[in-house]
């Protein structure tokens, strides 16, 4: 029943033809090239989570931090302390930053069909930053249980500011992309709302004072310091959801290569997808935002890396190297901005343009896809 | 399946219908207002192995029809059965499988290559990850034969000519193993040639392989020599579906196209334009060089004369006479008594032009 008429002449036609063609067939699986650049970025990720867990401001010998690793005790408690309530969690905030903002911006590349779109489109960051303010800047003047700004109570109230703010700005983006047929549409009410609430931003920032509007510049600088243990079972979960959903939504984002009309044609759901995607999108760049700040650069550049690595556009191939190369960016960028010799800490917004744009701008010129064209 | 010979399925598939539509209506639903309708009425059908090519003016809802037929747009009335399931009815992975197209829409496709792009129309047979099992990679490796592109198959699809680029998206849609392809202008933006190469392509498709394709034109030559039905749409709506010589024979070519300055040709199934007589001119010898001649007379009628015969008033008429030796050709051109010589077409045209303006 299932075989149409069609179908049944085809596959006695292909019978008699001689279809085996290995190279033909080989150009249905996975490169070996592509597996040895995901073994070897798999590689330097543990690598980099292992020195952002032995490096830091205070020197600390490193037999010393294994063995509070492996045995969980050191000879001093400080260090212990050091490496982990401070060092552990902020590698491992790094890494799922990372990941989640890289993963996050491939999903949008691809469903806007725009090679510049990142979480900022959607006016996700603005609306976690919109969150943020309300309650430093107002909350704080009104001298609520977030007046102080310290704490773990305080900056957990942060972070749930910012997970509704950006939660949201990405309902009013989603609710758009129902209604409305281009996605060019949808782009730009993202676009529109972010100015928005920016404005709203400013406005606050100018009837504060100046103490809580350095925090809220603080915040806007981006950190993944700070992110605690109890802070790592929201953000940990939250990312996995996002990127499970990415995960499982390969086979659908790669039917939007030839457009939304060919998906559509193939069996796509189109606007189901939208929906998942955008939907998880938001929660991946709003967690992250809520704990981390807005960390630009990442979700834009991390899609584009792994294309010229592993030279592929097929998302069964990029999501997972998203994942990784994600998670090195962000420790790397995180590793740079406590510079030895440095005694403040550099913002990590200013370290993820500073060395990213000149490595994506050269990557890009170098690569085929650069210098012949891209979408998503 | 495998023990049925080629000519068996063949034989079996042919004649069975992969579309039929009853009372179809299409347009676009607008909100809050009348829904717009471009067509209504239509009752067809569409047979496997059956190549028919939908031909009509500009803006007459060929692509809507299209549209509606592929699943892309629901129909304002009527129905449609796809390979005998009625589309309302059918899931969507259910309509792909019995449905594919090729759309006017141009997208930048970044890396991907020929091969991922064909395989993309495997999209409704996997399974939720979309890995190629090994059938699916013998029907991808079929339809890449079948419409000839095994050569490209590894090159990215950005660096492929329009033609070879619409020979990838047709193989696609053979991937997809549907009972009929739809094409939305697929051999729009082709040279001569390439336009050529891939109409008969999808005319060896359909007979080879028993699918039904029906493929949007605005070239109605070529679709009078290579499609099985031609669907003629006319500026009121109506269409008409028939054998090529049928629509010729009882005159629905030539109304649907007839224009202030154009005409149809109908023994030479081709256009004329035709332009405001300016002047009368009388065209003889050339014994015995038919191509000559024509060829003279054309340039006479480009030039917007009238070609009449000799004798009786011939005052103001241009007599152009052509002798032809062996390899070599001549003109007289005779304008009121005057008379001058020429060695190529060229000259000749330079000469009545002269007429013309005098």
């Amino acid at each position: 029943m299932a075989s149409s008429a069609g179908a049944h002449v085809r596959a006695a036609s292909m019978s008699t033809d001689t279809l085996r063609d290995a190279d033909l067939q080989a150009l249905g699986r996975l490169q070996r090239r592509q597996w040895l650049s995901f073994a070897g970025l798999a590689g330097a990720l543990a690598v980099l989570v292992a020195v952002a867990v032995a490096v830091g401001s205070v020197s600390i010998p490193l037999a010393e931090v294994a063995r509070i690793v492996l045995e969980g005790e050191g000879a001093r408690a400080s260090w212990e302390t050091i490496v982990e309530q401070v060092r552990a969690p902020r590698a491992i905030t790094a890494a799922l930053a990372g990941a989640a903002l890289g993963v996050a911006g491939l999903q949008l590349q691809t469903i806007f069909r725009n090679p510049l779109a990142d979480p900022f489109v959607l006016g996700i960051n603005a609306g976690a930053s919109a969150g943020v303010a309300a309650v430093v800047l107002v909350a704080g003047t009104a001298g609520t249980v977030f007046a102080a700004g310290l704490g773990w109570l305080g900056d957990l109230g942060t972070a749930a500011a910012a997970t509704v703010g950006a939660g949201l700005v990405g309902a009013l983006v989603l609710a758009a992309s129902l209604r409305v047929r281009s996605m060019v549409t949808v782009l730009l009410v993202g676009l529109m709302v972010g100015y928005l609430v920016a404005s709203l931003v400013a406005v606050l920032l100018a009837i504060s004072d100046e103490q809580r509007v350095m925090q809220f510049v603080l915040w806007g600088f981006g950190s993944f310091r700070g992110v605690t243990w109890s802070e790592l079972r929201i953000l940990a979960p939250a990312v996995g959801a996002g990127l499970l959903i990415a995960g499982l939504t390969t086979k659908q984002l790669n039917a939007l290569a030839l457009g939304e009309s060919y998906a559509q044609s193939m069996g796509l759901h189109v606007r189901w997808t939208r929906v998942i995607t955008i939907g998880g999108a938001s929660l991946l760049a709003g967690v992250v935002t809520a704990f981390a700040g807005p960390i630009g650069f990442l979700g834009l550049a991390v899609p584009h890396l792994a294309r010229a690595v592993f030279g592929s556009s097929d998302h069964r191939v990029l999501t997972p190297a998203v994942v990784v190369m994600g998670g090195i960016v962000a420790l790397v960028a995180e590793l740079v901005s406590q510079l030895p010799g440095i005694d403040s800490v550099l913002p990590l917004n200013a370290v993820t343009a500073l060395i990213g744009a000149p490595v994506v701008v050269v990557v890009l010129l170098r690569s085929r896809r650069g210098t012949q064209g891209f979408v998503q | 399946m495998a023990t049925t010979t080629d000519a068996e399925g063949r034989a079996e598939a042919q004649g069975r219908p992969v579309l039929e539509t009853a009372g179809l209506a299409v347009g676009f639903r607008a909100f809050r207002r009348a829904p717009l309708e471009v067509l209504g009425g239509l009752d067809l059908r569409v047979e496997a192995g059956e190549f028919v090519c939908l031909v009509g003016p500009n803006g007459t809802g060929k692509s809507t029809l299209l549209r509606t037929l592929a699943g892309l747009q629901r129909p304002l009335r009527g129905q449609v059965w796809l390979g005998g399931r009625e589309l309302a009815q059918l899931g969507r992975l259910d309509v792909a499988r019995r449905v594919s197209v090729v759309l006017t829409t141009r997208e930048d496709l970044g890396l991907l290559s020929a091969y991922q792009v064909v395989s993309l129309g495997r999209f409704p047979h996997t399974g939720w990850v979309g890995r190629l099992q090994q059938r699916d990679r013998d029907i991808v490796g079929w339809a890449i034969r079948a419409v000839g592109v095994r050569e490209l198959a590894e090159r990215p699809v950005a660096e492929l000519s329009d033609g070879e680029r619409q020979r990838v998206l047709i193989a696609r849609a053979l991937a997809q193993e549907p009972g009929i392809m739809l094409l939305d202008e697929a051999t729009a933006f082709l040279d001569v040639s390439a336009r050529v190469e891939i109409t008969s392509l999808l005319r060896r498709l359909a007979r080879e392989q028993g699918v039904g394709i029906v493929l949007t034109t605005h070239d109605l030559e070529l679709a009078l020599q290579t499609a099985r039905t031609v669907w003629l749409l006319d500026k009121e709506g109506r269409l008409q579906a028939g054998t090529p010589e049928e629509l010729v024979l009882n005159g629905a070519v030539a109304g649907t196209f007839r224009g202030a300055e154009l005409s149809f040709d109908e023994a030479a199934r081709s256009f004329r334009v035709r332009w405001q007589s300016g002047g009368r001119a009388w065209l003889w010898g050339g014994e015995g060089d038919e191509l000559g001649l024509a060829m003279t007379r054309a340039l006479l009628e480009r030039e917007g004369f009238t070609l009449v015969r000799g004798g009786g008033d011939t005052r103001d008429v241009v007599e152009v006479e052509l002798r032809s030796a062996e390899a070599e050709r001549r003109w007289v051109v005779r304008v009121g008594g005057a008379k001058w010589e020429a060695g190529s077409l060229g000259e000749v045209a330079a000469l009545v032009r002269g007429s013309q303006a005098s």
